[in-house]
């Protein structure tokens, strides 16, 4: 399968894994200019149009969850016989192979791993979607430690297929709840159970239920008490212990009722245990974490990988040293979005409003008159002079001094005049008003508040290019500037970076340059000489220049064995990146015949070089190991070339060696073995 | 005695993976049966059944036309069974990168009146007797080991998610445990072999009201398989009947 071209867009390069019924290879998607991963399912399956059909749907449906935790679906296709998904090409490891290699996490790690892949599957379960094989081999952590899970939707529609299969001795059912190891019915709590198995071999290192083999492993599924984790570790909390312990229950009335619920109370133990503040009411914190959440999920730009590592960097530093003033900072570094601040600042200026208003109010109507009536002056009338200008301290002491009332003043965002200075004021400079307690209407100030100011979110790298310079534009209020530039770590169309940075602070209606990727910057690269490789050392070559690997001669086959005669473009020639390179396999039909002696017609375009099998001539005495030499002698040049010299054991006969012809020419290829010859064959090739 | 064979691949599936064999003596009686229900992928699919059903027949046949007067029928059937189980193994190591093929095996060997079976996998033996009908194999399957503790009934095996997974496989490991049970052979006997893409779609009780019919065996497959394809026919199914 590596090197094949799927709808001449997906471009297999590697496998990096199995399973039982799919393949993965990492691919290059020729459109997009980035790397993928494609899941082909096997063969065994591509008659099952009942299993494939379901396969499909749940695909589309499991590609519609967009997610930080999620690995996302790009498309769904199918080639041939070959059907596929194409998904987010994580580079990183399984949470399996991270604990196998890390043995038990520190608790917070896991809790922190287990609360991603809740705040997943909380997605997913809003979507009416259960994952029903939550295991830590399909979950992945990225480079950044990012869990993402994967495989939404498959274990669904793999229970429709009839195709007989051995069972997996490490698989599923070391996860499974006990009503999916009955084949009941599964939902929501079956994910979850699942969690607390994974999150019970998180944190000791092992399954809570093992045997050797898989029936043994649901029998205990249904009807063991699991272990207490502490157990295995003894300075585990309580809580962790708890946690898992009703997320295993056997009745799913006994579990969580949801991941929310289990997200909450991890949150809550790792607040508890980590010495934060304890008066916070943990219902409150829940809130907040929702909250949190649900912008992650609009604003993250999506795939941002940077930006999650930061957020979990953010959610451990949140958790390790919870105090309000940090909350608060928290709040702030949160509000790329105007809106949130913008609401609690109204909140706070409707509370103050209402104070003072009333503060206000109690002096017009009780204290006012009460000492009109004492003091008896009879209140001036007063011609209004001009506030605007002045600063509000200078306008206020004014209106106090001439006992004229005033309304709380209103701020504005202003471009020309400076933080705390009038704008404006009503009524206007020159009327009469009446003062003291015979005053009819309060001054109303409209103060300057400066330029307003707006932050640039900082998870905006990686975010789609289109959607960030709207929300720049639509949101922010600033004049977005597109600038195009090549990048190899950004893919094509999502944003590298803004100037001024992102985290800037700015005032509304700047300007911002946003860097929108082209993708990797494709340069001239010299084509390598694939003739006499096997296809493993094409593609490497290939691959280390950054060339595509193209069509390969003779189509339709499976695998290619025996060595490259031809390559198109030409070894030297100079092509962009990623042009795809045509192979040319020594044709089977072709290749000359005869073992020993005799003449041999090949056709084959160009210099090139074909294969020869060498075998030890019948009736030969060698011992063991043979010292094996073969020379070519060219006709045309007359010059004679070593072209093998090796110590070979029996078994390794028939030896290939590759033989440069020169079509039109005589080529004699001398074998020599242990220093006799053995035997000359002359090779023609054919122009 | 009468014997028949029957092998379809369902109306769902493109290619019969299953696979089977009688093997007769020299006097052209039915000695040996093996039915062999395939696994690994469309194009291997079959490889594992194949060479099951071949490299058994073929150490058979050996054996009787050598006449090897230092071995029994029976030991050379169980030789045969470790060496297909060896050599599909290395074939797959070799030609297809890494164990990934397998297949059932239910075979039965007739030596004197011993009736030797030999099984593997979820297909099945069944020894019908004085119009009763016992289901003597035991398929090593993830659900019927459930049904066993009496965890599931078998209707909710039937249903099960993971009810095509099995437990054994010939060929798929290097090492493989092999189930044998021995009956004395009587007249009047029905002997049944079949894959589970009979037995996934009848009962035995529905198996029994058929075989009791007053048809040639021949008759009586074919009814079984359309009666299969009728309840969907979603996979191969392979059946041999003998009466003795």
């Amino acid at each position: 399968m590596t090197g094949r071209v799927l709808n001449n867009r997906y471009e297999l390069v590697e496998k990096i894994g199995t399973g039982g019924m799919a393949d993965v290879y990492k691919a290059r998607c020729r459109v997009l200019k980035r790397w993928v991963a494609v899941k082909i399912l096997k063969d065994e399956f591509v008659n099952d149009e009942e299993f494939l059909e379901r396969f499909e749907r749940e695909a589309y449906a499991a590609g519609s969850l967009n997610h930080p935790n999620i690995v996302s679906i790009y498309d769904v296709g199918r080639e041939d016989n070959i059907r596929y998904i194409v998904m987010e090409y994580v580079d990183g490891i399984t949470l399996k192979d991270y604990i196998r290699q890390n043995g038990a996490l520190p608790w917070d790690e896991a809790a922190d791993i287990a609360i991603s892949i809740l705040s997943a599957l909380h997605k997913a379960h809003r979507h009416n979607i259960i994952h029903r094989d939550i295991k830590p081999q399909n979950i992945l952590l990225t480079s950044d430690n990012v869990p993402k899970v994967s495989d939404f939707g498959i274990a669904r529609a793999s229970t429709t297929t009839t195709v007989t299969r051995k069972i997996d001795t490490v698989g599923s059912v070391h996860y499974a709840s006990p009503e999916q190891a009955r084949g009941g019915y599964t939902d929501e709590k079956s994910d979850l159970y699942s969690v607390g198995v994974t999150l019970f071999e998180m944190v000791t290192g092992r399954v809570p239920f093992d045997a050797d083999n898989p029936v043994t492993v649901a029998l205990k599924q249904i009807n063991d008490d699991p272990p207490k984790p502490s157990a295995y570790v003894p300075e585990l909390p309580e809580g962790i212990d708890n946690i898992i312990l009703r997320a295993m229950k056997k009745s799913k009335s006994e579990r969580y009722d949801s991941a929310l619920q289990m997200i909450a109370e991890l949150d809550h133990v790792k607040k508890g245990e980590l010495g934060e503040n304890h008066s916070n009411n943990w219902d409150t914190q829940f809130t907040t974490r929702v909250i949190v959440n649900t912008e992650e999920e609009t604003l993250a730009g999506k795939k941002d990988k940077k930006a999650k590592k930061r957020d979990k960097k953010r959610d451990k530093n949140r958790d390790k040293n919870r105090d309000k003033k940090r909350d608060k900072k928290r709040d702030k570094k949160d509000s790329g979005k105007p809106k949130k601040s913008l609401g609690v600042a109204v909140l706070y200026v409707i509370l103050l409003g209402v104070i003072i208003g009333g503060l206000w109010l109690m002096y017009v109507h009780v204290i006012g008159p009460f000492i009109a009536t004492i003091l008896e002056p009879k209140n001036p009338d007063v011609e209004l002079k001009s506030y605007v200008g002045m600063t509000l301290d200078e306008a206020v002491a004014d209106l106090t001094m001439l006992n004229i009332p005033y309304e709380d003043p209103v701020y504005e965002f202003h471009d020309t005049i400076e933080k705390g200075v009038v704008i404006e004021q009503s009524p206007a400079a020159g009327m009469e008003v009446k003062t003291g307690a015979d005053a009819m209407t309060k001054v109303k100030l409209t103060v300057s508040n400066g330029k307003q100011e707006v932050e640039i979110p900082k998870d905006l790298k990686f975010a789609d290019f289109l959607e960030t310079m709207i929300f720049l534009r639509d949101d922010l209020k600033l004049k977005p500037m597109e600038v195009a530039e090549y990048s190899d770590e950004v893919a094509l169309g999502r944003v590298i970076k803004t100037e001024p940075e992102m985290g800037s602070v700015v005032q509304v209606g700047s300007q911002v340059k946003v860097y929108k990727s082209l993708g990797p910057e494709l340069e001239f690269v010299t084509v390598p000489d694939l003739t006499g490789c096997t296809m493993d050392e094409a593609k490497h070559l290939l691959l280390s220049v950054n060339l595509s690997i193209g069509r390969i001669f003779p189509e339709g086959k499976d695998g290619y064995k025996g060595f490259i005669i031809n390559q198109e473009p030409k070894a030297g020639d100079t092509v962009k990146e990623l042009t795809p390179v045509n192979i040319y396999f020594q044709d089977e039909q072709s290749q000359a015949s005869g073992d020993g002696g005799g003449n041999g017609y090949v056709s084959v375009p160009g210099d090139v070089r074909i294969t020869e099998h060498i075998n030890i001539p019948e009736g030969g005495q060698f011992g063991d190991t043979i010292f094996l030499e073969v020379y070519t002698l060219f006709e045309k040049t007359g010059e004679e070339v070593l072209e093998l010299r090796v110590n070979l054991k029996k078994t390794d006969f028939p030896k290939s060696v590759l033989i440069p012809v020169t079509p039109g020419y005589k080529t004699t290829m001398k074998v020599f073995m242990d220093n006799k010859l053995q035997y000359q064959k002359d090779i023609f090739a054919r122009q | 005695m009468e014997y028949a064979a029957i092998s379809d691949k369902g109306i769902i599936r493109e290619q019969n993976e299953d696979f089977w064999n009688i093997v007769l003596d020299l006097n052209e009686n039915p000695i040996a049966f093996i039915v062999a229900d395939g696994m690994g992928g469309h194009q291997a699919g079959d490889v594992a059944s194949r060479m099951a059903v071949e490299i058994i027949s073929d150490e058979i046949s050996r054996f009787i036309e050598s006449k090897d007067a230092g071995s029994s029928l029976s030991m050379v059937f169980e030789k045969a069974i470790y060496k297909a189980n060896e050599e599909i193994y290395r074939y797959s190591v070799v030609f297809l990168g890494g164990a990934s093929i397998g297949t059932t095996l239910t075979a039965g060997i007739i030596e004197g009146n011993i009736l030797t079976i030999a099984h593997i996998g979820d297909s099945r033996f069944y020894i019908i007797r004085e119009g009763k009908i016992k289901k003597l194999t035991r398929d090593h399957s993830f659900v019927e080991e459930l049904v066993e503790k009496g965890i599931l009934d078998q209707e909710e095996a039937n249903k099960h998610p993971l009810r095509n997974q099995i437990t054994r496989a010939l060929g798929y490991e290097e090492q493989i445990q092999i189930d044998f049970y021995k009956i004395e052979v009587k007249k009047q006997d029905t002997y049944l072999f079949c894959t589970d893409g009979l037995t996934m779609k009848m009962s035995s009780l529905e198996l029994l009201s058929i075989l009791l019919q007053e048809k040639t065996l021949d008759e009586i497959l074919k009814s079984m398989v359309e009666l299969a394809n009728e309840r969907g026919g979603d996979d191969n199914i392979t059946a041999i009947a003998v009466r003795i």
